[in-house]
C-alpha cells in the first residue's frame, strides 16, 4: 500500500474514523476485496493496524486519501487566514492605540491594553485545561469552525477527525494550538507595531494613575522588569517618569526598548511556549491515539479482517477423476436358487416380511463374510439376488464395489432399501441416486415390500421363494 | 515421509502450530465440523452426499493473530475394508511390523494413487500432523468398515480421537458407538454436534485435545480463552447496535396537523415504514458482525428469511407471539392498528411534569413542550412510536443475537426459533427499557442523526440501553 507510509498514525486514524462515519451509512465493505492484501500489510494482525490498513485501502479506492489531503491543505490555509488577521488587527490595534495617546505613551495603560486581554484568555485557558469536560462543548465548536472547509467528504472528514479527537482527549489541544498561534501573530501585530511606531515617531514616556498610590507602579514596574532581567535585559536605568516631559533620550530609547521587551516576554513567549506545550501533548496523545474497536462498525470490520481463521488453503487437490464401480450385465448361465443378503444391517433390523422357505437370508459385514458370501455366489450362481441396504447409512464407493461383484455373480441384482428411520430419509434419496449412476436399472432398487415380491414372482415355473404376507404391508 | 512436526521450533522462535486432521468415514460432516471451528460459514462444500470433498484443505485459528492450530479437512474414506485388506496383504511379515511403516509403504505403492487415491490422501495427511479427529456420524450403525477404518487410521501412530457428530439426532447410536471405540481402547470421546454446537462445545473439545496433547495445551486454552473474548465483544458490540436502534425510534416523532383520520394515517405509515427500514439495518448489521453471510441465509436456522424478518414488528400479532399486551396508554394508536402514540400536548405535558421529567430535562424539554404547547394549541397531534413496539424490536433483536451466537456455521437447514426466548426477553425489560428511553424521547433529533455521526449524548444514552439489555440477556455460557 503506497500510502501507508504517508497516512501512518494519527491522520492513518482519521482516515478509518472518517470511514466509520462515511461506511455506516453506505455499507459496501462487505464486497471489499483487499482483505487478504491488509492481512498481508498487517504480520503482526494487531487490530487496530488492521483496521487502519483496512480503511487506508478502501479510502485510497474511493479517494479518500486526496480529499483528506486537500482537507487538511484547506485547513492550513484557514488557519494562515486566520493568523495573518490577527496580526493585522493586533498591529492595527497597537497603533491606534499609541496613536490616541498624543506623542505621551502612557505604559501601564498601554501594556495592559497590548496585554491584558491576552493574560485573561492565557488564564482562563490554563484553567479550562483542569477542568473535565467530555469535549462536547469544544466539539461543537470546532465542528462548527470545520464545517466551513467544504470539499468533498469535508463534513465526513471534519466529524471523523472531531470524534477522533473527543474520544483521545485531543480536543483541547487542537484547540489549543490554534488559539495560541492566532494569539502568537496577533501579539507578534502588536510587536511589530510598536517597532514601527517607536522607530519613524517621537514618543515620550509615563505612569500616570489617578487612583493608586504611587507604590503601586513602582511596583509594577519592578516586577515587569523581573523578568527581562533575568533573561539579560536590564531595565536598572529607567526611573519612573510622572508625565514624561523630562525625559531624556536614551531615557526615553530605554523606555521604548523595555516596552518592547515586555510585551515580548509577557505576550509572545508564553503564547509561544504554550503553543509548543500544546504541539507536545498533540504528538505525544495522537501517538498512542487509538480507535474504539469496540463499536459495532469496528467489530464488524475486524470480523473480517482480523483471522481468528483463515481457511480455503488447499494443500492437496482433488484428483481428476475418480475410479467408480459400475454394475454390468453379468455372463454365463444362472441357473441357482434365488438368494438375499442383509447387507450391513443391524440385527435390530428385521426383514420378516421377506419369508424365505429354501435357504436362508444371509448376513454380511465384515471382510470375511464378504469374501465368504462372493465365493459362494460364484459356486451356486443364483437366478436372482436381492441385497437388503440400510438405508439410513450413507453409502461409499466400497459398497458400491462390493455390490457391482456380487451382482455380478447372480443372473439379477435386485437392491432392497431398508424403511428409513425419520429425518433419515434423505440418504435414500442418495442411494438412489448412486446406484442409479452406476448404471443399475432403477426398477431394481426397491423400498418397499409389494415390489421386492413382485420382482421375485418367478418368470417361468418354479420358484424357490415363497412370499407371505405379514399383515399390513 | 518425514517424521511428523511435533515440538518443532521455528526460526523465529515460536512454536510450530499444532496440526490437527479431521478424518472420518464419507458422509460424517468433517467440512461442516471445519466451518463450525473455524466459523466461517463459506469454508469448503458441504452437502449431504458421499465424497463431497475430495481435497485437503487447511484452515488455520489464530490467538492474538499468532497461528496455534491448523485444521486439515480431508476427504471421507470410503474403501477401509479393501485397504485394510490391502495392508494386510503387504505387510508380508505380519503386525508386528510398526504402523507408520506399514502406512508409508502403503502410500508408496501404486493402490495410493490409484483405487485408494482419496484414502491415501488422509493418511498422507495423518503422517504429517500431530493427531487427529475421528468425525462419526452418530446416526450411523458401527459396521466392520468402521472397526477396519479405525485400524487403518491407527496405523498412523498418532492420537486419534473420536468425535460423535449428529448426537443431537433422535437416531443417534450413541451408546452403539461408545461401546466401540471403548474395545479399540479410545476413551476419550467428544461428543460435538457441528449443526447444534453445544455452548461450552468448542470448550470441551479443545479442553480433551490439551489432556491428550499436553505439548500443545497452552496454546489450546489460550485458544479457548480467545475465542470466550471475541464472544464477548461480539456480544457487546451487538447490544449496542441494537441500542442504537432503540434510540433513534424513542426519539422518533412527527406532529401532525390532523384534518383527518387519513392524516393520522398516512403519517403514522411514513414513522412504521423508517422503523422498518433501520430494524431491517440493523439486522444486518448484527448478521455480519456474526459473520454470517447474506447470500448464505436462505436457508439459515434463523427466524430470518434472506436476512429478513417474516413477521411485521407493527403487526398486533407479533407483538402478542411475544407475550407483549397492546393497549393502554397506546390505545389510539394501537386500536389504529399503527403501533404509533398519538398525545396530546397537554397530556404528555402534565404527565411529564407529574414525573418529575420537566424539572431534570434541562433546554431539551422546554424545546420539546413547547412544540407541544403549540401542537395543542393548534390542533395538531404528535405521533411517536409506542412503547410496546420498542419493547418488541428490542426483545427480538436480542432473541437474534442469541440465535446467532448459538447457531453453528455448519447449520445449513432453516428451524423456527420459538419465541419463548423473546417473550421471556420482553417481560424482563418491560419494567425498566420503556423508562430508560424516556431520555431518549426527548431528543427527536437523535431519531435522525446520521449513524457514525451520534453525539456524545446519544453515546451515553445508548450505553445504559445497552447495559440494560445486557444483564437481561442469558449469559454467554448459560447452557439452553
Amino acid at each position: 500500500m503506497g500510502s501507508e507510509t504517508k497516512r501512518s498514525g494519527f491522520a492513518g486514524l482519521w482516515l478509518a474514523e472518517t470511514l466509520r462515519v462515511i461506511n455506516s451509512v453506505n455499507a459496501d465493505w462487505l464486497n471489499h476485496k483487499a482483505v487478504s492484501q491488509v492481512r498481508a500489510a498487517t504480520p503482526d494482525n494487531a487490530p487496530q493496524t488492521l483496521a487502519v490498513n483496512w480503511s487506508l485501502s478502501v479510502a485510497e479506492r474511493d479517494g479518500l486519501v486526496q480529499d483528506q489531503l486537500r482537507w487538511q491543505r484547506r485547513a492550513v490555509l484557514f488557519l494562515m487566514i486566520g493568523m495573518l488577521l490577527s496580526l493585522l488587527a493586533g498591529f492595527t490595534g497597537a497603533i491606534t492605540m499609541l496613536d490616541s495617546q498624543q506623542g505621551v505613551v502612557n505604559i501601564p495603560w498601554s501594556l495592559s491594553a497590548i496585554l491584558g486581554i491576552h493574560f485573561l484568555m492565557l488564564l482562563i485557558w490554563i484553567i479550562s485545561l483542569f477542568i473535565r469536560s467530555d469535549g462536547a462543548w469544544s466539539g461543537r465548536l470546532l465542528l462548527s469552525l470545520l464545517a466551513r472547509l467544504r470539499g468533498h467528504h469535508g463534513a465526513e472528514l471534519a466529524q471523523g477527525f472531531v470524534t477522533l479527537s473527543q474520544r483521545n482527549k485531543l480536543m483541547p489541544w487542537w484547540l489549543g494550538s490554534v488559539s495560541q498561534l492566532v494569539w502568537l501573530a496577533g501579539l507578534l501585530g502588536s510587536v511589530l507595531a510598536l517597532l514601527t511606531a517607536f522607530s519613524f515617531q517621537y514618543y515620550s514616556f509615563s505612569w500616570e494613575t489617578t487612583l493608586l498610590p504611587g507604590s503601586v507602579l513602582q511596583w509594577l514596574q519592578e516586577s515587569l522588569s523581573w523578568l527581562p532581567r533575568i533573561l539579560g535585559v536590564s531595565s536598572d536605568t529607567l526611573t519612573l517618569a510622572d508625565n514624561g516631559t523630562g525625559l531624556a533620550d536614551e531615557e526615553r530609547r530605554a523606555w521604548a526598548s523595555w516596552m518592547i521587551v515586555v510585551v515580548i516576554m509577557y505576550g509572545l513567549l508564553p503564547r509561544l511556549l504554550a503553543f509548543v506545550i500544546c504541539l507536545l501533548a498533540l504528538t505525544l496523545r495522537a501517538r498512542f491515539a487509538k480507535l474504539d474497536l469496540s463499536h459495532p462498525y469496528w467489530q464488524r470490520v475486524l470480523g473480517i479482517c482480523l483471522p481468528t481463521a483463515t481457511g480455503g488453503r488447499i494443500t492437496d487437490p482433488a484428483p481428476d477423476a475418480l475410479v467408480s464401480a459400475r454394475f454390468a450385465q453379468p455372463e454365463g448361465v444362472f441357473d441357482g436358487p434365488d438368494a438375499a443378503i442383509r447387507f450391513e444391517l443391524d440385527a435390530s433390523q428385521t426383514s420378516e416380511e421377506l419369508r424365505l422357505s429354501a435357504g436362508q437370508i444371509r448376513e454380511v459385514d465384515t471382510r470375511v463374510e464378504r469374501e465368504e458370501e462372493l465365493h459362494w455366489l460364484k459356486a451356486t450362481r443364483p437366478k436372482k439376488l436381492l441385497i437388503l441396504c440400510e438405508s439410513g447409512n450413507s453409502p461409499d464407493r466400497g459398497t458400491l464395489r462390493w455390490l457391482t461383484r456380487a451382482g455380478a455373480c447372480a443372473g439379477k441384482l435386485g437392491i432392497f432399501l431398508m424403511p428409513p428411520q425419520t429425518g433419515q430419509q434423505d440418504r435414500q434419496v442418495i442411494w438412489r441416486q448412486l446406484l442409479t449412476e452406476a448404471e443399475l436399472p432403477e426398477e431394481r432398487v426397491m423400498t418397499d415390500w409389494h415390489q421386492v415380491r413382485q420382482w421375485l414372482q418367478p418368470e417361468a415355473g418354479s420358484s424357490s421363494w415363497q412370499e407371505e404376507s405379514q399383515g399390513n404391508v | 515421509m518425514s517424521e511428523p512436526h511435533k515440538h518443532q521450533q521455528r526460526s523465529d522462535g515460536q512454536k510450530t502450530p499444532l496440526r490437527l486432521a479431521i478424518v472420518g468415514h464419507t458422509n460424517t460432516g468433517k467440512t461442516s465440523l471445519m466451518r463450525t471451528l473455524t466459523r466461517d460459514a463459506r469454508f469448503g462444500e458441504v452437502a449431504d452426499l458421499p465424497g463431497t470433498t475430495r481435497h485437503v484443505e487447511c484452515a488455520q485459528l489464530f490467538v492474538d493473530g499468532r497461528v496455534v492450530l491448523e485444521l486439515f479437512d480431508t476427504p471421507g474414506i470410503e474403501e477401509p475394508i479393501e485397504l485394510l485388506a490391502l495392508l494386510d496383504e503387504q505387510s508380508r511379515s505380519g503386525s508386528r511390523e510398526p504402523g507408520p511403516q506399514r502406512i508409508d509403504r502403503f502410500l508408496a505403492s501404486s493402490p495410493a494413487s490409484h483405487q485408494f487415491e482419496q484414502e491415501a490422501k488422509v493418511l498422507r495427511q495423518m503422517r504429517q500432523c500431530d493427531a487427529a479427529l475421528f468425525v462419526i456420524d452418530a446416526r450411523d450403525n458401527v459396521l466392520a468398515k468402521h472397526r477396519d477404518e479405525l485400524a487403518v487410521l491407527n496405523l498412523c501412530g498418532i492420537p486419534l480421537m473420536p468425535l460423535l457428530n449428529f448426537v443431537a439426532d433422535d437416531v443417534s447410536h450413541e451408546a452403539a458407538w461408545r461401546e466401540a471405540m471403548a474395545g479399540l481402547g479410545l476413551h476419550a470421546i467428544i461428543r460435538f454436534d457441528t449443526v447444534v454446537p453445544p455452548v461450552d462445545g468448542e470448550r470441551l473439545l479443545y479442553g480433551k485435545m490439551a489432556s491428550l496433547l499436553d505439548s500443545h495445551a497452552t496454546e489450546l486454552h489460550a485458544l479457548v480463552e480467545s475465542h470466550a473474548d471475541d464472544a464477548r465483544q461480539r456480544r457487546s458490540a451487538a447490544l449496542s447496535q441494537i441500542a442504537a436502534l432503540l434510540v433513534r425510534c424513542a426519539g422518533l416523532r412527527r406532529i401532525v396537523d390532523v384534518q383527518s383520520e387519513s392524516d393520522l394515517e398516512s403519517a403514522a405509515h411514513t414513522l412504521n415504514t423508517l422503523v422498518r427500514d433501520w430494524e431491517q439495518r440493523c439486522v444486518s448489521h448484527l448478521l455480519s458482525l456474526y459473520r454470517f453471510y447474506p447470500d448464505e441465509l436462505a436457508s439459515s436456522q434463523l427466524p430470518l428469511v434472506n436476512g429478513r424478518w417474516q413477521t411485521d414488528i407493527f403487526d398486533p400479532d407479533t407483538l402478542q407471539e411475544m407475550g407483549i399486551r397492546v393497549g393502554g396508554g397506546a390505545a389510539a394508536g394501537a386500536a389504529a392498528g399503527l403501533g404509533v402514540d398519538v398525545l396530546l400536548g397537554g397530556m404528555t405535558l402534565g404527565a411529564a411534569a407529574a414525573t418529575g421529567a420537566l424539572i431534570g430535562g434541562g433546554w431539551q424539554t422546554f424545546r420539546h413542550f413547547g412544540e407541544q404547547l403549540k401542537g395543542q394549541l393548534t390542533g395538531a397531534k404528535q405521533l411517536r412510536i409506542d412503547d410496546n413496539i420498542l419493547l418488541g424490536l428490542a426483545a427480538r433483536e436480542c432473541a437474534l443475537v442469541i440465535a446467532l451466537e448459538r447457531r453453528g456455521h455448519a447449520a445449513r437447514t432453516r428451524t423456527n426459533v420459538d419465541g419463548e426466548q423473546e417473550s421471556k426477553l420482553s417481560a424482563a425489560m418491560q419494567s425498566t427499557l420503556p423508562k430508560l428511553l424516556r431520555v431518549a424521547r426527548r431528543h427527536p433529533e437523535w431519531a435522525y442523526t446520521k449513524e457514525g455521526w451520534e453525539s456524545p449524548g446519544f453515546t451515553a444514552q445508548a450505553e445504559q440501553v445497552a447495559k440494560e439489555m445486557a444483564d437481561k440477556m442469558p449469559d454467554l455460557n448459560e447452557p439452553r
